[in-house]
Order: structure tokens, then sequence, then C-alpha cells
């Protein structure tokens, strides 16, 4: 029997069966409106998709402008609900590795007395690789986060419209501030937001694999119990063995 | 004629002889059918209707269909008779004959009248609304050789029992599961004893009986899909608890929208309702293992429940058992009732045990394929995605050679 090893192609297979049971578990819109509108931008692709198309696409790939935003279930126990809005940047496949994976999760909700959406941004990295030498520094240079891990971000232009505010101009910086409600803004709120730090700290995550790593996403957003349910009784995902099986175990232990 | 046979068959040795009646515009195909299925079954009486005489059962069915519209009564011992009296139906899917179809004798042109521009379809509609005809199958629909629907629904609203092709009709699997080779379909029904189990449950149940005593079930309205519903031709799911058997008789998804001042005898309205509701069961609720669960997935969801689990062998031994009164597993979520209508062993999926503390699913717990009917390791299987709803549309195939999977793109990488 073949077992799936760290970030090779059968592990990336896998990766996108969570990904595909994640979006796919979602059937019910958000429960507000101003967040229903929101997410109106933002293309949703299908738990089918995810699962027979995705694993088709080219590396590497950002799937959020080839196929669409993955839209989850909102947190349980928040009120008002937060919304989580994902996309996923693969790296090449070299050697049949995958070179690098991130999992980016914008958390939306509704800021009801400004009328406006509110959003935090995670990102959920792959292991950091050493530096390629360079003419004026030839030592690779060792990394600082050499294993999965999750950092903040504050904004989000990169590649698409900002998904955090709307108003910011696709690829201007954006400080995780609606600067459309000039009058409106909480300046205490500016300063903290401009102290959030997006490189530090690095979260270090158990998960040693992709599909470790997505379901990793899945278990930060439901906890262990959902995540069991989610993901558990998968056909694939049951009779998976070695380091994928492992990542799952410690995320979601079979009583 | 299956009528006069005692109900509630166990097993697949038939002893009594099926009436099996093979309907084509072309005598000579027809034949060639009836032979081919007279070297699996050579205790059934195979008969190939030919073509007149096909489009004369083929006129006075659409005459019954007239008269039962027209709130009158008609006399059953026309042409049609030949199909009411047949434990199988066997009709071609394109009845318009070809220039060179062997057509015979037609001075009236019944064929031209009466068969040309048909499908298979349609007479399978007159057949289940206006005789007594068993079960029906139609060869050819959409595909001429061997291809498995990867969707796993594209025939489900069908009001055949079962849609084979040309080179299926002889495969020993199709008339009895434990002669099957290697291609044998789980989504068949064990055709040979199909008819007598319609006839138990005609025996067993009335039109003003509800469908939850007939599946033994009780109130499952909170665990319908909408899907379970939409394909009931119903509003919600109280609408589908609260169905009896003239329900489902009137109903334009499985029954056949037959209206009430419609005056077919009330057997016939109950055998419309009973095949209806038994391939609603087969083809929409046990599939998605939500209410009733067969047993290979059973099994595959519950690995523990296997005896010598370690040994595949084992679980295509427990598989291999169509016994619908003999629970090999879980027997306390056995649904004897529902198991009976469909031919096929069921469990109420509300009480299969619970997972017991440290077990768990193996990576060497294999996979059940839907093509073959048997298990194999997760990496010697093909998975695709289906179409049916919930939780379950993941499936695997073991791909057999020789037969097209279509459509291609529900394929896992």
């Amino acid at each position: 029997m073949t077992t799936p090893q760290p970030f090779d192609s059968a592990d990336l297979r896998l990766m996108w069966r969570v990904l595909s049971l994640w979006v796919g578990d979602n059937t019910t819109p958000p429960a507000s409106s101003l967040v229903r509108a929101r997410l109106l931008e933002f293309p949703a692709v299908s738990g089918t998709d995810l699962e027979l198309t995705a694993p088709r696409l080219p590396l590497p790939l950002t799937l959020h402008s080839t196929m669409g935003w993955m839209i989850g279930g909102s947190l349980p126990r928040r009120t008002p609900p937060v919304v989580p809005v994902a996309t996923l940047s693969v790296g090449a496949l070299k050697d049949g590795v995958v070179q690098d994976a991130t999992i980016r999760v914008a958390f939306l909700t509704e800021r009801h007395e400004e009328g406006t959406v509110h959003a935090e941004g995670w990102r959920f990295e792959s292991p950091e690789t050493p530096t390629e030498p360079t003419p004026t520094v030839p030592e690779p240079t060792p990394p600082a986060h050499p294993y999965c891990h999750a950092q903040a971000i504050h904004g989000w232009t990169r590649d698409s419209p900002c998904l955090l505010h709307p108003p910011h101009p696709e690829g201007e910086h954006c400080d995780g501030v609606d600067h459309g409600l000039e009058d409106l803004i909480d300046r205490e709120r500016v300063r903290a937001k401009l102290a959030t730090l997006t490189s530090h700290p690095a979260f270090p995550l158990t998960a040693k694999t992709l599909t470790g790593l997505a379901a990793t996403v899945v278990a930060t957003m439901y906890g262990s119990q959902p995540t069991r349910r989610l993901l558990g009784d998968d056909l694939d995902l049951s009779r998976v063995a070695g380091q994928i099986r492992e990542d799952l175990d410690a995320l979601a232990p079979q009583a | 004629m299956v009528h006069g046979r005692t109900c509630g068959v166990e097993g697949l040795n038939v002893a009594e002889r099926l009436n099996i009646v093979i309907c084509d515009d072309d005598d000579i195909r027809a034949e060639d059918w009836a032979i081919r299925v007279r070297e699996q079954l050579p205790h059934a009486s195979v008969q190939s209707l030919g073509a007149v005489s096909f489009a004369r059962a083929v006129r006075d069915l659409k005459q019954r269909m007239s008269a039962a519209k027209a709130g009158e009564q008609s006399p059953h011992d026309d042409s049609a008779a030949v199909v009411d009296r047949a434990d199988v139906l066997v009709l071609d899917s394109d009845l318009t004959p070809d220039r060179d179809a062997h057509v015979g004798d037609d001075p009236d042109d019944l064929v031209g009248t009466h068969l040309a521009s048909e499908l298979g379809a349609e007479v399978a509609y007159l057949a289940r609304a206006y005789s007594s005809a068993g079960a029906i199958v139609v060869v050819n629909e959409g595909a001429k050789q061997s291809t498995f629907d990867l969707t796993l629904t594209k025939r489900s609203d069908g009001i055949a029992d079962v849609y084979v092709t040309d080179d299926e009709l002889d495969n020993p699997g199709l008339w009895d599961p434990s002669k099957a080779d290697e291609y044998r379909p789980w989504s068949w029904p064990a055709l040979a004893s199909l008819p007598a189990n319609i006839e138990a449950a005609i025996a067993r149940w009335k039109l003003t009986d509800p469908v939850t005593k007939a599946m033994g079930l009780g109130d499952f309205s909170a665990e319908l899909l909408i899907g379970q519903i939409e394909r009931l031709g119903q509003e919600d799911a109280d609408s589908v608890v609260a169905m009896t058997f003239e329900d489902v008789a009137q109903s334009t998804g499985f029954g056949l929208g037959l209206r009430p001042k419609e005056r077919s005898p009330d057997a016939h309205r109950l055998r419309v309702a009973v095949c209806g509701l038994r391939r609603w069961l087969d083809r929409v609720v046990v599939p998605e293992q939500n209410i009733l669960i067969d047993l290979p997935h059973l099994i595959q969801r519950n690995p523990w429940l296997v005896p010598d689990r370690a040994k595949i062998p084992a679980w295509d031994a427990l598989v291999a058992s169509w016994s619908q009164a003999d629970p090999p597993v879980a027997p306390t979520a056995f649904n004897p009732l529902a198991s009976q209508l469909l031919g096929r062993a069921v469990w109420n999926a509300r009480d299969v045990p619970a997972r017991p503390a440290g077990q768990r699913i193996q990576p060497t717990d294999p996979v059940f394929c839907e093509d073959t009917s048997t298990f194999r390791l997760l990496e010697a299987s093909s998975g695709f995605l289906s179409d049916l709803q919930g939780s379950h549309a993941r499936r695997f195939i073991s791909r057999v050679p020789g037969v097209t999977y279509s459509p291609t793109a529900r394929l896992m990488r």
C-alpha cells in the first residue's frame, strides 16, 4: 500500500478533499445582509468544483483568480455571525513535491452600528524554505519558520479587490480600515490596527502535510468535534496512513 | 405466472417458471435476446413477441389508457393480456423499425401505427399503468453497449425497474447476483426474484395503507433531504410521511399521475404504487444512506461489523448474500419490511450502532466498487463524484475493461 508523503501529489489531492468537504458542508447563507451583500462581489467556488476540477488545475495556482473564493459556514457561537472567506495559493510541483502553499482566510462580520463589514485576516502557510543564494548573500539563509505556521494579515490587495475593504483600489496598500467612512473612523481603532503585526508572532502549527494544513484551518474555525464530524467519516481521509493520519489525529482524535 | 407463486421467496433459486416476454420492433433481434436469456434461465419461459403482436399489444394498452381516462373500464382479455402475464417484460428502447428490420407480415400496418416513433419508455409507462406486468426492463436507452453511469442518477426517474444494454441482457449477474462474473453494477436489482418481491408487497398492502408502515420506519420526516421530497412530487417532508399507497399512485414523481377518477382496478393502482415506492426507495432513498442504508455501504462505514475484517473475501462474502430476512450484521437496526419491498437487505440508518470505543476505520479497510459489487483496497479502485445528495456522493469503481464509464469528468484525479 502506498502511503502519501508530505507535500506530494497524493497529499495535494487530499488537501482538496478537505477543502471541498468544508465548503460543501456550508449550505446556510450568511445571516447578515451586509455580509451577504459584500460576498456577492466574490464568486464562490463549490465543493464539487474543489473535488473534481481543482485537482486538475496546473500549478502554481491562486484559487480565487481561477475558480473563486471558498466561503465556509459561520463560526459557532458568535454573535453577530462571523463568516470565513478563504483563498489558496499553491506553488509549483518540483520533483513531485509541492513547493509551498498558503491558505488566506478573512473573517467577515457586520459592524451594525457603523453599517459596515468588519474583517480580520489570517494566513496559514507551509514551512518556509531556505532562501536561494544571491551574489550578495552567497549562503542560503535558514528560514525563520521552517514549519507550518499562522500569521495575522490586516490587508489583502494582492491580485484581487480588497476583500476586507472594497473602497481601496486594487493594489493600494490597505491598513484594514474602511476609509470610505472618514467621518466615522474610530481613531483609536486605527492606531490599534496599525499596531497589528503581520510577520510576528508566527504561530507554529502541528501540521506537517498539506492535508493537515487544510484540516488545521478547519479546526481553528470550528474546533475538534465538528472537524472530526466533517472529516472523520470521509472514505479517503479515514483510510489514509502515515503523516497525514498523524496530522488529522492530532486535530480530531478518535474517542 | 408469478401471481400463483409463494410470496416472499428467499434466495435466488427460483423454482417456478418465470414468464419473460421480450418485445422489439425487430423479430430477429427479439428472438436473439430470447435465446440469450434462455441460456441464463433454462427453467424460465422466455417468449419473444413478434413486432406485429407487440404492436397489437401496444394498441390495446393505449385503448385501456383511453378507457381509464374516460372513466370507463375496459376488458383485459385483449391483445395486451400477454403483457399482463409477463413476470418480466423486456422492451427495446427505440421501437421505430430500421429499414432492414424484420417485422413480419403486417397488412394493417400495426407496426407503423403503434410502434414507429414510440420509445420503450413510453410503452413501459403504458405497461406499468395499465397492465399487471411484473418487472419491466428497457434495453438500449441512451447507450447500446455497457456503460456505467457515474452520476448514479441518470435513469433514476425512469419508470422501468432496470435499464440495461444489449450486451448486458444476458449478464448472469443481472438475473442472479450470486452468479455475477465481473461487471455487475450494485444498482441492478436481482431481476429474477424481483417479480416475487413485487407480488409479495401487493399481497401485503392496501391502497389506503400509509407508506411509512410499508417501510417500517415511523416518522422519518426530519431526515428527508430536499431532493428526496421533490422527486416524489411532494411539497415538504410531512406530506411524504403522510402519503398512502393511493397517493403514490397519483403522484407525478414515482407514481404515474393517475387521476382519482381514472377507473383503473385497485389492483393496478396498487401495483403502480408498490413499484413506484420501490423505485423511489431504491434509487433516491437508499443511495443517500440517510434513512435506509444497504449492506455494502453499511459495512464500508462501519468496518468493525465485518467478521474476519482483514480479509477482503470476507467482505465480498457478506455482500453476496441477498437475503432479505436474515441480517448478517447489526440485527437491531435491520429493516425487514423495507428489505422485502426492495428485494435487497437494508438497515435503518438511525438505528445503526454507534462506533464502539477504540474502533476506527483502518487504511487496510477496503471500499465498495459500485460497478462490480465487490470490495477493493482504496488504492486499487478509482473514485468518482456522483450526483447523489447528502454526504455520500463519493463512490468507487474498479474499472472493468470493455465497459464505458461516463461522464469522465466525474472521475476523481
